[in-house]
């Protein structure tokens, strides 16, 4: 079995508000610490009712906060939504306050309606700026067209690692030549993973970063008792994602009843189950053995698991006991005590 | 004599980092700080932001709130400034809001209008969508209580958490009276940074109580000043705790680096006559002193200013220094 670690939306349900959704999620972040996972790291998503993951920088500091030994970062902060140079600052920070906990993922898209990324402002930093913010000896970055030197307070005297995340042969071919560790969006199912990560290693150059070529896989996971209730908590999420790509007004995370009583026509169904098939989804043997099948097929030590399991009606808003299941059963943790 | 017992008192923290001590050191005192802060019943402990300066760890506020509200439990912990001009209002409003969210009602927002004293170009944001600070204040306060128009695109883009989870938000400001005017207006809390602009105190909050409308945030004026706090009983131990501020001061007006100084050099540190000149300026209406000193200080800053609230800038070379410095001030104020 691969190293599992965890990716965290911070998912707000239809019973809850985002202060739950948070609450939520630092028990899940203590959850992941106590099961054994390497790492938590926090999404950048914008405008979306069902999603509070907007500000990673400040969710790892309170996950970071309320952890002690797992490894807290962004997967990842957006380049293209905030000054390259605050980023850096944000990131130097983490670092102060959680020595040697913190991982800094960087994506080069802005991952969000043209609406709100004119509201969030278009950046221009680039992975470049952000590796040379992060360097004791300051660095000049393009401001207005122009270079300009700049040092980042506090000073970087030990910078989180830099991981570039990424859905192209572009993005891998980046992390290859910069010699950073990668990660390719397997779990958004929109390109080819293998050719990535083939690109990834081959170019690889070593660096004061990594050595050698350093990769996790990202999964979307559904998991409990039986494959039927596996599946019946993916609906809420799978729902989520279908009003994304065919364009309907958003709405929070439904919970398992609520999703069961959505009409989907034939065309809604088969991109349902089109999604669903490239999910972990199932009981505890199911997943775990899907989970080493997809780390051995491409040669990864470290699978990241996104938990989207929803929840049924009634359940505690200040927690997201599905989700904590899906990370307890692959854990192996399996049987209840 | 004007009533100091009782009067709520806050501390503008800057991360002071010391020589010798490492980025982590410097943010442990600060978290450290807020916990002495919370004991001694002060109300805030809010955190200032400075860009490219050694001496401070404080460059990212949010950061060090939630640090901070981590390790205490009822201190009320903000900004003092979040320079909103450097960044989107719906980011900081989906910062801010996460902060609350979690929090509740301990998160104030002070916002800023300056750029924290580096080149404002680079952390600016991008896209051209700057459209000036009242802009700037509007859009965010729209993030958090909505109430723009149906036809405004940004009635469009949620901000989560935000929209319902909206902190303490004042604006700050210093010798032009812009922000005093806008606060007024926009009936928001005002505080005015009394630490570094001392001479127009009084004239800038009459601009804000002139200005001021009622509004869902407050009924009524509402003001608070921030003042230097260096408070000693032994005035040879009050002289070596000022010396990193004052020291750190002289090179940022001399347009030097301000690295950490250690005890050694700054004891050795040679003050000119022109030096001497700008210390005296800067230390003229803040509460330096004995405790004997600081306490009328306050008191006349109070009388002056009819301030509702104190937010004592604690300078200080240690974090005994500055320890000592709050427990001071809090046995003043009762």
């Amino acid at each position: 079995m691969p190293r599992l670690s965890v990716l965290d939306l911070v998912h707000v349900r239809s019973d809850q508000t985002s202060a739950d959704a948070i609450a939520a999620s630092v028990a899940l972040a203590r959850s992941a610490e106590r099961l054994g996972y390497v790492r938590y790291w926090i999404a950048e998503h914008h405008n979306m009712p069902a999603v509070a993951s907007t500000s990673p920088p400040v969710l790892v500091a309170i996950v970071a906060g309320a952890t002690q030994r797992i490894r807290v970062g962004s997967g990842g902060v957006l380049l293209p939504n905030h000054a390259a140079f605050a980023i850096a600052e944000q990131f130097a920070l983490l670092e102060a306050g959680f020595p040697g906990r913190v991982d800094l993922g960087v994506g080069r898209a802005a991952g969000t309606d043209p609406l709100t990324s004119r509201a969030l402002g278009r950046h221009e930093g680039s992975v470049d700026d952000v590796l040379a913010l992060l360097d004791l000896d300051g660095a000049s970055v393009s401001v207005d067209g122009r270079r300009r030197p700049l040092r980042v307070t506090p000073n970087p005297a030990s910078a989180p690692p830099v991981w570039v995340l990424g859905a192209s042969e572009g993005s891998a071919r980046l992390a290859a030549e910069k010699g950073l560790p990668y990660v390719f969006g397997h779990h958004l199912g929109v390109g080819d993973t293998s050719a990535a990560l083939r690109a990834y290693r081959s170019a690889f150059r070593p660096s004061a970063w990594s050595a050698a070529p350093r990769t996790l896989l990202p999964v979307r996971a559904s998991v409990a008792e039986t494959s039927d209730e596996a599946h019946r908590a993916a609906l809420p999420w799978l729902l989520v994602m279908l009003g994304l790509l065919t364009g309907r007004p958003q709405a929070p995370v439904a919970t398992i009843e609520e999703a069961e009583k959505v009409e989907l026509s034939a065309a809604d169904r088969r991109i349902v189950e089109g999604m669903a098939a490239q999910y972990v989804i199932g009981s505890a043997d199911e997943a775990r053995a899907q989970i080493e099948e997809l780390a051995a097929a491409h040669g990864v030590d470290e699978v990241m698991v996104h938990p989207i399991a929803g929840s049924h009606d009634g359940a505690d808003p200040r927690t997201a006991p599905a989700a904590e299941q899906t990370l307890r059963l692959l854990a192996g943790a399996g049987v209840r005590s | 004599m004007t009533a100091l017992e009782g009067v709520p008192l806050g501390v503008l923290d800057l991360a002071w980092r010391e020589h010798g001590q490492s980025n982590a050191d410097a943010v442990r005192a600060s978290v450290d700080l807020a916990r002495v802060a919370e004991q001694l019943g002060y109300r805030r402990h809010w955190f200032a932001a400075h860009h490219g300066l050694p001496v401070s760890a404080a460059s990212q506020p949010p950061i060090l709130i939630a640090a901070a509200a981590a390790a205490t439990t009822t201190i009320r912990v903000g900004s003092g400034a979040l320079l909103l001009s450097n960044y989107s209002p719906l980011a900081i409003a989906e910062q801010f809001g996460t902060l609350t969210a979690l929090y509740g009602d301990r998160i104030d927002l002070g916002l800023g209008r300056s750029s924290g004293g580096f080149p404002a170009a680079a952390v600016r944001r991008a896209g051209g969508v700057a459209s000036g600070y009242a802009q700037d204040v509007a859009d965010l306060l729209g993030c958090f209580h909505g109430g723009r128009s149906p036809e405004d695109p940004m009635e469009r883009v949620l901000a989560v958490p935000g929209r319902g989870d909206a902190p303490e938000t004042w604006l700050l400001g210093s010798g032009s009276g812009f922000s005093a005017r806008l606060a007024g207006e926009l009936g928001l809390p005002f505080a005015y940074a009394h630490h570094f602009a001392p001479r127009d105190t009084e004239d800038v909050l009459a601009v804000y109580r002139r200005a001021f409308r009622p509004s869902e945030h407050v009924r009524k004026p509402r003001t608070m000043i921030s003042v230097m706090l260096a408070a000693h009983e032994d005035p040879v131990r009050l002289r070596e705790e000022m010396l990193l501020g004052d020291i750190t001061h002289l090179r940022l007006h001399a347009g030097q680096r301000a690295d950490p100084v250690s005890a050694q050099d700054a004891q050795s540190y040679l003050f000119s006559a022109r030096d001497r000149a700008i210390l005296a300026e800067r230390h003229a209406r803040q509460a330096v002193g004995t405790p004997a000193e600081v306490e009328e200080r306050l008191r006349s800053l109070l009388a002056s200013t009819g301030a509702d609230e104190l937010m004592l800038q604690v300078v200080g070379a240690t974090a005994d220094g500055r320890r000592r410095s709050l427990q001071i001030a809090r046995e003043l104020a009762g």
